[in-house]
């Protein structure tokens, strides 16, 4: 078998397999493969992750203490989600209840930690492809091109960003990977000298994620010819809800909603998140395969994030993210879901407005300035598990600790890995929309990216378990036949 | 416009990735008067913002190969790679500073050349010694002494 590089240097002769490697404007290192059969259309196509990272085996033997300060390191995005979810499963282990205060504070920053990330995903890293179109020309189609026309909507989304960083760094301090957030509760609580500055800055927040849902919305017309084969798939959605059904983001229950709308599993405690998802392996990535286990791999195939969400949730509690909802559900009409993952844009809009507005409740509520910020107590538990949604889906921390608090296992299950199912098929179906055999224009390369770039997926944190995983390499020649393979 | 911004990044739990946040914290210990420091995981598209407020803006990264310790400067007015990933480049954060924000400003990076980037939180001896001397040598450069960078035989520097 033939491989072709298609990427950073294009190339395309006869070919079974097509690469294209690296994926753009996605964080981590991963490639695709796409392979054809004899008649030169698309069999497969697969979304392989070849970074390797052992956080779990690293965290073996240190102090459970550390943890917020060791896994708010695996990444550089969305380090707030790690820091307060391992702050959880610390809660856990004490078996301690945290202030009132504690927990609006945590939720306060959780909530800026979905603003900066899903600003970044949309405005610049998304927006070239919507704004400019995947056809255009790759040279211009990236954020510098959008600064000839659209240099006030990048600014915009610059300051929105930033508005959730600011959030951020009032809390947790200027270190982005500061542990602020520990088992029992916060560091330190929130200066009410911050809070009106914060409250200023809400209107040009909430005008600027309502600009972007207004220029989202102009967008989907123009991309109606994609759009039935853009991850437009039957598949199961997951996301936290709370106790009556509002969209949730740092506790709640596991709601499991199938393809048509029905709620399959409800009030799940997230706990018990391995008695209901099972984790996968394929030789050809390092990056897990979890799935719902009642249905099996890969059927039991689930997606996490904005669009299982905003599908799975009763209502938003915030008034502009709940209309927005309800438009929303209308795109789905009698299916009960939204089935295509190009709409995890607009869900995660959608979800961008609801944490301005709920920032701004949370920055009025008087508890937030509270003084009674942290519990403490003993170890009183072997094991904990914390769950919070991260921008980009479920996140688990599960850790076992020994009576002096020293990790024996831990074990993250992070969202980019829960999607990784539903990335694959989402390749598979553009590639088989747009590739002929022939040819890969740039067009073609840009929707299969694009397609990818609707999770927003963050590799740097989702590839675990050190020593367990299969490293497998083969060669073919140009006529199918195994040359070489390398298994260990 | 404020004097000079520091900048320091890279994975503090990759060993010598995290060398320039390492140098930056020694170089905020210094208190060096007009400078402000920040550290941080990856470059993100809002420091644009930041940096255009900034005179004089000094990135310290690591780096895979090269010299031990290296230095060079680029324009922001500059053709540059593009922003690929969460994270951008020194060279594409200076290029949206210029284009967003209208700043003229020299972007000085200095990168520290890495052995080691498993797991760990400390640094290599050998880069240890090299970073002291970043220190030293990015001090000097911020009080005004530029001379101090090219009388150093350990560093290349080169004009982008």
């Amino acid at each position: 078998m033939n491989n072709v590089v298609v990427g950073e240097g294009q190339e395309m002769a006869m070919s079974q397999t097509i690469t294209i490697s690296p994926v753009t404007r996605i964080e981590g290192h991963a490639k695709i493969t796409i392979h054809l059969d004899e008649q030169g259309a698309v069999e497969d196509a697969r979304f392989h992750v070849n970074e390797f990272r052992g956080f779990e085996k690293f965290c073996e033997g240190r102090l459970m203490w550390e943890m917020g300060g060791i896994t708010s390191r695996i990444c550089g995005i969305c380090p707030t989600s790690h820091l307060v979810t391992s702050a959880k499963a610390g809660d856990d282990i004490l078996a301690i209840e945290i202030p009132e205060t504690a927990e609006k504070l945590r939720r306060l920053i959780i909530l800026a930690q979905w603003v900066q990330s899903h600003a970044l995903s949309f405005f610049h890293l998304s927006s070239p492809d919507f704004l400019l179109g995947f056809d255009a020309d790759p040279s211009a189609r990236n954020v510098f091109g959008l600064l000839a026309e659209h240099k006030e909507f990048i600014k915009r989304g610059i300051r929105l960003r930033k508005f959730g960083q600011e959030v951020i760094e009032i809390l947790g301090g200027r270190k982005i990977h500061t542990p602020w957030a520990v088992a029992g509760g916060v560091r330190e609580p929130f200066e009410p000298a911050k809070k009106d500055y914060l409250l200023n800055w809400i209107p040009e927040a909430k005008e600027t994620a309502l600009l972007a849902l207004d220029e989202l919305k102009k967008i989907h017309s123009k991309f109606k010819r994609d759009l039935p084969n853009f991850g437009n798939f039957r598949s199961l959605f997951v996301g936290l809800v709370a106790k009556d059904g509002a969209l949730e983001y740092y506790d709640g229950l596991l709601r499991i909603m199938d393809a048509a709308g029905n709620t399959i599993a409800d009030k799940l405690d997230p706990k018990r998140y391995f008695d209901f998802f099972g984790e996968a392996t394929e030789q050809w990535s390092y990056l897990k395969f979890p799935y719902y286990k009642p249905l099996g791999y890969p059927d039991g195939m689930y997606r996490v994030g904005p669009l299982a969400r905003v599908n799975v949730c009763d209502y938003i509690e915030t008034p502009r993210a709940e209309a927005e909802r309800i438009l929303f559900k209308s795109i789905a009409a009698d299916a009960g879901v939204v089935n295509n993952s190009f709409y995890y844009h607009y869900a995660r809009l959608i979800e961008l407005l609801f944490a301005v507005e709920k920032i701004e409740m949370l920055l009025n509520d008087p508890a937030i300035v509270g003084e009674h910020i942290r519990a403490k107590a003993m170890i009183n538990r072997s094991e904990g598990v914390g769950v919070s949604e991260a921008p980009r889906g479920t996140l688990f921390h599960h850790y076992w600790v020994n009576d002096d608090g020293v990790l024996q296992k831990v074990n993250l299950v992070i969202a980019t890995a829960q999607n990784n199912l539903a990335m694959n098929r989402t390749v598979r179906q553009i590639a088989m929309r747009y590739i002929d055999g022939k040819k890969i224009t740039e067009g073609i390369l840009n929707r299969v990216e694009a397609g990818i770039r609707c999770y927003d997926p963050c590799l740097s944190c989702s590839t675990h378990a050190i020593g367990q995983m299969p490293l497998h390499l083969q060669l073919f020649n140009a006529h199918n036949e195994l040359l070489d393979e390398v298994a260990r | 416009m404020k004097d000079a911004l520091v900048i320091g990044f890279g994975n503090t739990l990759r060993s010598d990735d995290g060398v320039g946040v390492w140098i930056a914290d020694k170089i905020a210990d210094l208190e060096i008067p007009g400078v402000d420091v920040r550290t941080c995981h990856q470059l993100n598209v809002d420091l644009a913002a930041d940096i255009a407020e900034y005179k004089k803006v000094v990135c310290i990264d690591a780096s895979s190969d090269g010299n031990p310790v290296a230095y060079r400067q680029c324009k922001s007015e500059a053709p540059s790679l593009l922003p690929n990933g969460h994270n951008i480049g020194p060279e594409a954060l200076a290029r949206m500073a210029y284009e967003l924000y209208g700043a003229t400003i020299t972007f000085n990076l200095f990168t520290v050349r890495g052995e080691s980037f498993e797991f760990g939180h400390t640094l290599s001896p050998s880069v240890e010694n090299s970073a002291r001397r970043a220190v030293n040598a990015i001090a000097a450069f911020l009080r005004q002494q530029s001379s101090a960078i090219s009388n150093m035989p350990l560093f290349s520097t080169e004009t982008v």
